[in-house]
């Protein structure tokens, strides 16, 4: 593989409506403080890419933050999605994640069982 | 805890994005004649005093502590040191920090890589519009990543977009999974 065929992604996504930098309905931020990584949120965001990737998600970005003082909770991912208040999913995993994915970021139902806070 | 070495990498990188880092450097060099490991992460972030890098190091930490940053450095240093190896952080206030843990390659108790591809991926995909360099070289495998490379051929296209994604998780694979190989 060649850094190059970035330039031939490039030219299809240009074609389409595309994720273009600093403009995505929805955000997604993991806690990939000390005790969040070690909680396993390196999992967890790996998860979130993946499922982006194969799922064609075009209007979704995925961040990182600090410590967030929520230890017993972590890993913590908070979705903001653009007109609604934020939700924030506690003790995540890979599975987890994905199930987020699917039923909140493409269907619009918040999955309340991993659900911590909501706020907004 | 922390139990695996990228997921050191990973936490350094966070430190380096709480210092408000616009360039982070990470490095994981093997040399294989010297049997030494070493990775480094190098920032241009706000930086420490030498208080604050002395708690930072020993790891005093309250409950009243407002510095919640750099937790994993003490666990860091107590694995390097364990492993024959060398730890080190410089830090100057204003220019950045540069922190340096070496271990000896062969020792029983040096930790396992982890899931680098995810790892290097983490970060390269979330460098936003910081300039952050990985480089990567153990075992006969090399990989070198540049994100204002990336935003040349990119454009303004996400560095997320999901045929991005998918095709840099495949480049980091490729590089950093190879089989060892011999020469001879």
């Amino acid at each position: 593989m060649k850094l190059e065929e970035l330039r031939q992604i490039r030219e299809r996504a240009s074609k389409e409506l595309s994720l273009r930098k600093g403009n995505a309905r929805i955000k997604v931020v993991i806690g990939m403080g000390t005790s969040g990584i070690a909680a396993g949120a390196r999992d967890v965001m790996a998860a979130f890419l993946d499922e982006i990737s194969v799922r064609n998600l075009t209007d979704v970005v995925v961040t990182q933050t600090g410590e967030r003082g929520l230890a017993s909770s972590e890993p913590v991912v908070d979705v903001l999605i653009t007109g609604e208040p934020k939700v924030s999913y506690g003790q995540m995993t890979a599975d987890k994640a994905r199930r987020v994915v699917v039923e909140h970021l493409v269907n619009g139902n918040a999955v309340t069982d991993f659900v911590i806070e909501v706020r907004g | 805890m922390i139990e695996e070495l990228d997921m050191h990498l990973l936490d350094l990188v966070q430190n380096a994005l709480s210092a408000g880092s616009s360039r982070i450097d990470v490095r994981v060099i093997c040399d294989q004649a010297a049997d030494r490991l070493t990775i480094r992460v190098a920032d241009n972030g706000t930086g420490m005093d030498e208080r604050t890098l002395e708690t930072v190091q020993r790891g005093y930490y309250s409950s009243k502590s407002e510095q919640s940053v750099g937790l994993g450095i003490p666990l860091l240093r107590e694995t390097a040191l364990h492993c024959d190896g060398r730890f080190a952080i410089e830090s100057k206030m204003g220019e950045g920090t540069t922190v340096t843990a070496e271990f000896r390659k062969s020792h029983i108790d040096l930790p396992p890589f982890g899931d680098l591809v995810a790892t290097f991926l983490n970060i390269i995909v979330t460098a936003d519009a910081r300039y952050v360099t990985i480089t990567y070289q153990c075992d006969g495998n090399e990989l070198e990543l540049d994100t204002a490379a990336l935003s040349e051929l990119l454009g303004e296209l996400s560095f997320q977009h999901p045929e991005v994604i998918r095709f840099l998780k495949a480049y980091i694979a490729e590089r950093v999974n190879k089989e060892v190989r011999r020469t001879g």
